[in-house]
């Protein structure tokens, strides 16, 4: 069974994510993406994981969805974002997201974490410290090449966002 | 930590000169010039973990051919075969950089970003963890989801670095529930331990470990150009700066296939999944439509793109067939090699005639010998190449899958089916690289004035030739190197303990 | 009390969201909107699942996987921002039909 908590944060992450797709404006889609994205927050802190819910909140919440509606402002003219889905593509949307529901969870159900033996999560919370000691010890090359990937990202999106008046550029060779 | 381990070496050098280049260039007077000097840098640190890798290989020092260590990174053959083979497109990529960058803006991201994204291609081939997998495919990814719209005027660029973008990041989200998967299945994430934990797995878990192995070859699969996932290919190859197409197609697609044999086809084999027939479907599959696409193509990196597709699906064949067939492996290894230099020569021939003739379209290329002979001559031998024309290094590697798919033995009926299906479509193949050299030497353009060729491009392709001419004549090194870099799969099993035996 | 497999119930039906997403929204910043819905389901998966498996691993790896969604969006705004100001519009419609 599972209690009141789980139910509310389940409804809010689930209407909110399906909100940020089918919502009118852009800019309640992504206002409606950073509250799914606390509610998957609210998920980790009932799993005891609240360093990585805190994370989830200062990351994607603080940093991500900010970025998102700060370029949805950004780009935002009148009669842009106006698109009316294709009908058929939709019910073919429909359709494959719930076969895909429909068969991933039948995959899970029939499988053995139903059992209750397996799907015990009472034991006693992760110790906080064990992450840090994990992250400087076993996961040290993974940590510096994270830094080469935030570097990479850093570099890759001011060179893109960079206007160029100056130079003279003969780039479209179509 | 062993900080002297290649992979770490690597990272480190690579990295360092990477994030360096864009500090100098913040540091000059002068905006935005710069691109001999940084060309000249990248070249020179690539070439020297070339020459660092070699000597570790040459020193005599035993190094093992697949090790799943304690760590997150081994340093093994396997490692180093795909280490020497991105490098040397790494190499031709920044040298060719030269030209092609010419009066460019930025081109200190643009090296930096290519080094980085190389030393994530090599630390895929490396990484015995899965979390250092991700982290390693996304260093791989991110800087070249940059790389391909670095033409920011073309309309063109853009569009197919928006496409790239949304299936790559949905290609390293699937990877990411795959993982997932396999975590909560195993309670590790050492890729050697829990290959060991899912044998022992409960019977009732085995489905989520059929859905696990099958999302990563979804997500493998997107970087691979595997049939179903290939629909955004041919666009990224094509707007993406042609150079950048030569990374994309000779350098990110052979760190998939790194990926994958270190997952799946070692999964699958001592998990002993019968996925054999699923993958040399795929394969053919890929093949076929790889190449029937590129024959109603216009504009010239296009085909290519669609003929690098069909080349996954020749690489696919000896992925297939790991677990039947000692050479297999053996062959896919010596074709990814093979298949990085012709490709990366390939398209870097269209990047010279992009620069002086700055078109990619095929009415263009008439009468192309007598204008740019040199990058005629070197386009026509990868294109005969990648269609394994005898004396050329394409035809050995393909000789070799072929023939690990004849002789696999009774138990894979459909082995000398797929041979055949490979033979039939590089005969298809043959047909529109001829097309391409028909209109090269055969027919006349308009203008046939001769044309100055690029020099560093022409250093390349010169390079290119040589090996591709080469190691067609004289291929036994190659397939050594590629032979001994592959695991031993039926060692591996006596390694781990408690396996059934079938 | 909650079980494990109520949390992953719930992340395949944000997977199958995000599915619909991708399939259907011809917008680029709702294309992207749906992978960070995936890219969220798969880390309420992860964690989930170190809960149950009890060690740190899962955890570990969902930080890593939070840092790299972060890296991604920052690189795919950089590309809209270009495409905003190469078509003034950001709509997958306007572009090249889907060859291939």
């Amino acid at each position: 069974m599972v209690d009141a908590y789980f139910v509310g944060i389940a409804i809010l992450t689930i209407g909110t994510s399906i909100v940020a797709l089918e919502s009118k404006e852009l800019i309640y889609g992504a206002i409606a993406l950073a509250i799914s994205m606390l509610g998957i927050a609210g998920f980790f802190l009932l799993l005891d994981a609240q360093f990585v819910a805190m994370f989830q909140i200062t990351v994607y919440v603080g940093a991500v969805a900010v970025l998102v509606i700060f370029t949805v402002m950004l780009v935002r003219t009148q009669d842009l974002f106006s698109t009316k889905d294709d009908k058929g593509r939709k019910v073919g949307g429909i359709i494959l997201a719930l076969v895909t529901l429909g068969g991933v969870g039948a995959i899970f159900l029939v499988s053995g974490i139903t059992n209750p033996m397996f799907g015990n999560l009472d034991s006693d919370p992760i110790d906080i410290k064990e992450i840090g000691k994990s992250m400087l010890t076993y996961y040290s090359p993974a940590l510096i090449v994270l830094g080469l990937t935030l570097a990479g990202a850093v570099i890759g999106a001011l060179a893109l966002a960079r206007r160029e008046g100056l130079l003279k550029e003969n780039e479209s060779i179509n | 930590m062993d900080f002297l381990s290649t992979p770490l070496l690597v990272t480190v050098i690579l990295g360092s000169v990477g994030l360096a280049i864009p500090i100098i260039d913040s540091l000059r007077k002068e905006r935005g010039a710069g691109n001999k000097l940084y060309s000249v840098i990248s070249v020179g640190a690539i070439i020297l973990i070339l020459g660092i890798i070699s000597i570790r290989l040459f020193s005599g020092e035993p190094i093992p051919t697949i090790e799943f260590g304690k760590g997150m990174l081994a340093d093994d053959m396997f490692g180093a075969f795909f280490a020497i083979s991105l490098l040397i497109v790494s190499v031709m990529v920044t040298a060719s950089s030269w030209n092609y960058m010419k009066n460019k803006t930025n081109p200190a991201a643009y090296y930096s970003l290519i080094l980085l994204s190389s030393i994530g291609m090599i630390l895929i081939a490396y990484s015995t963890d899965l979390v250092m997998l991700l982290v390693a495919w996304e260093l791989m990814s991110i800087p070249t989801y940059a790389l391909a719209a670095f033409s920011k005027r073309d309309p063109i660029s853009n569009e197919a670095a928006i496409k790239y973008f949304l299936f790559g990041a949905l290609s390293s989200a699937i990877l990411v529930v795959a993982i997932g998967l396999v975590y909560g299945i195993t309670g590790t994430t050492n890729i050697g331990q829990a290959i060991i934990s899912m044998v022992n797995v409960q019977q009732d878990l085995v489905p989520i470990t059929l859905l696990a192995v099958a999302l990563f070859i979804a997500g493998f699969g997107f970087k691979m150009g595997l049939v179903p996932f290939h629909m955004w290919l041919p666009d990224a190859y094509e707007g993406a700066p042609t150079p950048i197409g030569a990374l994309l197609a000779a350098g990110t697609k052979k760190a998939g296939f790194a990926a994958a044999i270190r997952v799946i086809v070692l999964a699958v084999f001592v998990l002993h999944l019968d996925w054999s027939m699923t993958l040399a479907i795929i394969a053919v599959f890929t093949m076929t439509l790889g190449n029937l696409g590129a024959l109603v193509q216009k504009s010239v990196p296009r085909i290519l793109a669609y003929s690098s597709i069909a080349q996954a699906g020749y690489i696919m064949i000896g992925l297939s067939l790991a677990p039947y067939s000692d050479q297999a492996l053996g062959g896919s290894l010596f074709h990814i090699i093979n298949h990085a230099v012709m490709k990366s020569a390939a398209f870097i021939a269209v990047a010279a005639v992009a620069i002086t003739l700055a078109s990619y379209s095929i009415e263009k290329y008439r009468g192309l010998a007598r204008r740019m002979p040199l990058t005629a001559i070197a386009l026509s031998i990868s294109l005969l190449a990648l269609a394994g024309v005898p004396p050329l290094n394409g035809f050995w590697s393909k000789l070799v899958l072929f023939n690990s798919a004849i002789v696999t033995g009774p138990e894979v009926w459909w082995g000398p089916y797929l041979a055949i299906a490979g033979v039939l479509n590089s005969a298809l193949s043959l047909g529109y690289y001829a097309w391409i050299m028909r209109k090269m030497y055969m027919e006349e353009g308009p203008d046939m004035t001769r044309v100055k060729e690029p020099r560093a491009i022409s250093a390349v392709l010169i390079f290119a030739m040589i090996f591709m001419v080469g190691f067609g004549i004289w291929h036994a090194p190659i397939l050594d190197f590629a032979t001994n870099s592959v695991p031993n799969l039926s060692q591996l099993v006596s390694v781990l303990p408690s396996v059934p035996i079938k | 009390m909650n079980q494990l497999i109520d949390f992953v119930i719930i992340s395949i039906a944000l997977f199958s969201i995000g599915i619909y997403g991708l399939v259907v929204k011809r917008n680029a910043i709702r294309m992207i909107f749906s992978i960070e819905i995936i890219a969220n389901a798969a880390n309420l998966n992860l964690v989930a699942f170190s809960r149950h498996v009890h060690n740190v691993e899962g955890q570990v790896f969902a930080l890593f996987s939070i840092a790299i969604a972060a890296a991604e969006v920052a690189v795919a705004l950089g590309i809209i921002i270009i495409a905003y100001r190469l078509y003034k519009q950001i709509d997958v419609h306007e572009f090249r039909s889907l060859k291939g």
